[in-house]
C-alpha cells in the first residue's frame, strides 16, 4: 500500500512557503516577522528532508544554496541596522522616516524594516536549512558510532 | 567615538568573514586585525563611560520602550574591553599555534565577540536576550570546533544545557514584561523603585538559575567538566575566558542594577550556593586526575567565589565580585592555552595564573580574592572568609598536583615565539595588574558606582 505521507508532504511545501512569505510582510503591523519566516520555512524543508530523504530535498535551489543565503540575509540584516549610521542618523532608522509618505497599497507598506526582517528570515532558513542538511549528511553516509 | 562604533565593527567584519576561507593565513588576520578593532574602539568610549552622561542612544530615534536602548556605563565597558581582549588573544593563539583548521572558526569567534559586546552594551531585557542567543549560537558551532568524536560529545552536551539555560532566560524575560510592562532596563528599575518588592521573586530566580548555566556554579555545574574536558584548549579557554563572563555580567546588571530588591531578599540563597559552590569545587579539583577537569572544577570555585561576593551586603563585595569576574577571566584563559603545550615557557605561563587563580601576591588573583576576604571580614560573614582561604590553599594544592603529575610539562609541543607571546601577555598582565592593582580596583569601584541604585 502505498504511503499518502510523501505526496501530502510535497503538497504542504508551497502553502507553507506562501504562509512564510506572508508572515514576514506582515510583521510590521501584526503577529508576525522575519524569524517566524525563517522557521516556518526552515520546518516545511524538514519535512522534505524527513520524508523524501537528502536527494529529493536538495532539488530546490534554495536547499541547495542555503548556507550563502544566510550570508545574504546578514549582509541585509547588518546593512539596513547600519547604513543609516553614513546619513547621519542612528543606527536601526527606518525609511521612509515616520513624517515622510507611507509608500505601499493597501495593507501592505514598504519600508526599510522589510528589508531587514527579509534578512532576519533569509538567516533563520538558512541556518535551519544547514544544520538539518549537515545531520542528514552525517547519518546518510556514516555508520553510527557509540561514544 | 560613537557607542555604535564597537557594535558595528564586530558585525560587517563577521558578515564579511562568513563568506571567506577561515583556514586561509590573510582571513585569520582580517580577523584578529578587527577584533583589535574593536578593543580600540571600545577603550576610546572609557573617558565617555566615565564621564558625567554614559554614552547611550535609542534605535531608529523612537521613543524608549519603542526603540531598544543602547547605553554603556563602567560597567559594560570594563566586561566588554576584558572579554574582547580574552577572544582576541585566543584567535591570535589558535591561528600561530599552527593553522586553524575550520573554514568558519574567525567568523565564528568574530560573531561570539559581536554578541558579547551587544550583551554588554545593551540596556533592554529582551534584546539583552537576541544578544546573549547569538553569542550562544555562534558558541555553539565553535563547541564542535575539532569535529573529533569528543570535540562533537562536548559539544551535544554543551548545547543541550544551554539551551535549557535559555529557555529559563527567556520565560524570566517574558514574565519581566508581563509584570512591569516595560523591557527597558531604567524604566524597569523605575518600577521597581515604585512598586511592589516581591512582584519580581520569581523572574528574579529564573534569571539566577539561567545565569548560574551560563557561569556554571554549583548546583548549574555539572555540564562544565564534561565540556571543559572535551572540548579544544582553545574553545574551552573562549567558554571559560569569554563566554563566561555573560553570567557574572547578567547578575551584576539584573541582580544589582535592575532588581537590587531582589537581590537583598536572595542574599541568604546566594551564601549558601556561593559556599556549596566554593567547596565543591575545592575538593572536586583535588580529587581529578585530568588537569582540564582540575580546571574545570577550579572555574566552579572561581563561580562560587562570584556570587559569595554578591551575597555580601553593602557595595565592598559586589566591587568584589565585578574584581573577582575579571581576574577569572583572564586566569582561566591563560591556564587553558597554557596547560595546552610543554615547555619552560607553558610552565611559567601556567604557573602565573594558577597563582592567581588561587590568590598568591602579586597576581591580579590575590587582590580580587583579598577584596572578599575583607568584605566578608567587615561584614562578620567570618566562615566564608574562612571559606575563602581554604578554597585558596586548596585550588593550589589541585593545580599544582595538575602540574607535578603532568606529562605535558615535559612531552608535547612546546609554546613557540607565537603562542608564547600569546600566554606570557596574558600571564604578565596578571602580574602587571598584581604589581599595579589600581586599574582593577577602581574598575571594581566605579563599575558598581555606576549602578547607583544602591544606598
Amino acid at each position: 500500500m502505498r504511503s499518502f505521507v510523501p505526496p501530502l508532504s510535497r503538497l504542504l511545501l508551497w502553502p507553507s512557503l506562501m504562509i512564510a512569505l506572508a508572515l514576514w510582510l506582515k510583521g510590521g503591523a501584526s503577529v508576525g516577522g522575519g524569524f517566524p519566516a525563517g522557521a516556518l520555512a526552515g520546518l516545511a524543508v524538514l519535512l522534505q528532508y524527513v520524508v523524501a530523504g537528502r536527494d529529493q530535498a536538495r532539488r530546490y535551489v534554495a536547499v541547495r544554496y542555503a548556507a550563502p543565503l544566510a550570508g545574504v540575509g546578514l549582509l541585509l540584516v547588518v546593512g539596513t541596522a547600519f547604513l543609516p549610521v553614513l546619513g547621519g542618523y542612528t543606527p536601526m532608522s527606518l525609511f521612509p522616516r515616520p513624517d515622510q509618505p507611507e509608500v505601499g497599497v493597501g495593507g501592505l507598506h514598504l519600508h526599510t524594516a522589510l528589508v531587514f526582517e527579509g534578512g532576519l528570515m533569509l538567516i533563520v532558513f538558512g541556518l535551519v536549512v544547514t544544520v538539518i542538511d549537515r545531520f542528514a549528511l552525517r547519518t546518510g553516509t556514516e555508520e553510527e558510532s557509540g561514544p | 567615538m560613537p557607542l555604535w562604533g564597537p557594535l558595528l565593527l564586530p558585525w560587517v567584519l563577521g558578515a564579511v568573514l562568513a563568506f571567506l576561507d577561515g583556514r586561509r593565513a590573510w582571513v585569520a588576520w582580517l580577523a584578529i586585525l578587527g577584533l583589535a578593532g574593536t578593543l580600540v574602539c571600545t577603550a576610546w568610549l572609557l573617558p565617555q563611560a566615565w564621564g558625567a552622561q554614559a554614552p547611550q542612544f535609542v534605535t531608529g530615534d523612537w521613543p524608549v520602550g519603542v526603540g531598544i536602548r543602547l547605553r554603556a556605563d563602567q560597567l559594560s565597558i570594563v566586561f566588554a574591553l576584558v572579554s574582547t581582549a580574552v577572544l582576541l588573544g585566543t584567535l591570535v593563539y589558535e591561528h600561530v599555534a599552527g593553522g586553524i583548521t575550520s573554514r568558519s572558526f574567525p567568523a565564528l569567534v568574530v560573531f561570539l565577540g559581536a554578541g558579547l559586546t551587544g550583551v554588554f552594551f545593551t540596556s533592554d531585557a529582551f534584546n539583552f536576550y537576541v544578544f546573549f542567543e547569538l553569542a550562544m549560537t555562534a558558541a555553539f558551532a565553535l563547541a564542535s570546533y575539532g569535529e573529533k568524536p569528543r570535540n562533537l560529545r562536548a559539544a551535544f552536551t554543551f548545547v543541550v544545557v544551554n539551551l535549557m539555560g535559555s529557555t529559563l532566560f527567556l520565560t524570566a524575560v517574558v514574565m519581566l514584561y508581563l509584570t512591569t510592562g516595560t523591557l527597558d532596563m531604567l524604566s524597569i528599575i523605575a518600577w521597581g523603585q515604585a512598586g511592589e518588592p516581591f512582584a519580581l521573586v520569581v523572574p528574579g530566580t529564573l534569571l539566577l538559575c539561567a545565569f548560574g548555566v551560563k557561569l556554571g556554579f554549583f548546583p548549574f555545574h555539572f555540564w562544565a567538566p564534561a565540556v571543559y574536558r572535551d572540548a579544544g584548549p582553545t574553545v574551552a579557554a573562549l567558554l571559560a575566558g569569554a563566554l563566561a563572563n555573560i553570567g557574572s555580567y547578567g547578575l551584576l546588571r539584573f541582580g544589582v542594577d535592575v532588581m537590587p530588591q531582589v537581590l537583598a531578599q536572595a542574599r541568604p540563597l546566594l551564601e549558601i550556593l556561593g559556599a556549596a559552590s566554593i567547596l565543591y569545587g575545592s575538593v572536586l579539583a583535588l580529587s581529578r586526575r585530568d588537569t582540564r577537569e582540575v580546571l574545570a572544577y577550579a572555574s566552579i570555585t572561581q563561580a562560587g567565589l562570584i556570587i559569595a561576593a554578591l551575597s555580601l551586603d553593602g557595595r565592598e563585595g559586589l566591587c568584589a565580585a565585578v574584581a573577582l569576574a575579571l581576574a577569572g577571566s583572564v586566569d582561566k584563559t591563560a591556564l587553558f592555552l597554557a596547560q595546552d603545550r610543554g615547555g619552560e615557557r607553558a610552565r611559567r605561563a601556567y604557573s602565573v595564573a594558577a597563582f592567581s587563580t588561587a590568590g598568591v601576591p602579586p597576581t591580579a588573583g590575590f587582590w580580587s580574592k583579598a577584596w572578599l576576604l575583607r568584605a566578608a571580614l567587615e561584614q562578620g560573614h567570618t566562615a566564608l572568609a574562612g571559606l575563602v582561604v581554604l578554597a585558596s590553599a586548596l585550588s593550589l594544592l589541585a593545580l599544582f598536583r595538575a602540574y607535578q603529575r603532568e606529562r605535558w610539562l615535559k612531552e608535547g609541543a612546546a609554546l613557540h615565539r607565537g603562542t608564547g607571546a600569546v600566554v606570557y601577555a596574558l600571564s604578565l598582565a596578571l602580574i602587571a595588574v598584581g604589581l599595579w592593582p589600581e586599574p582593577l580596583l577602581r574598575a571594581g569601584r566605579d563599575a558598581i558606582q555606576g549602578l547607583g541604585t544602591l544606598p
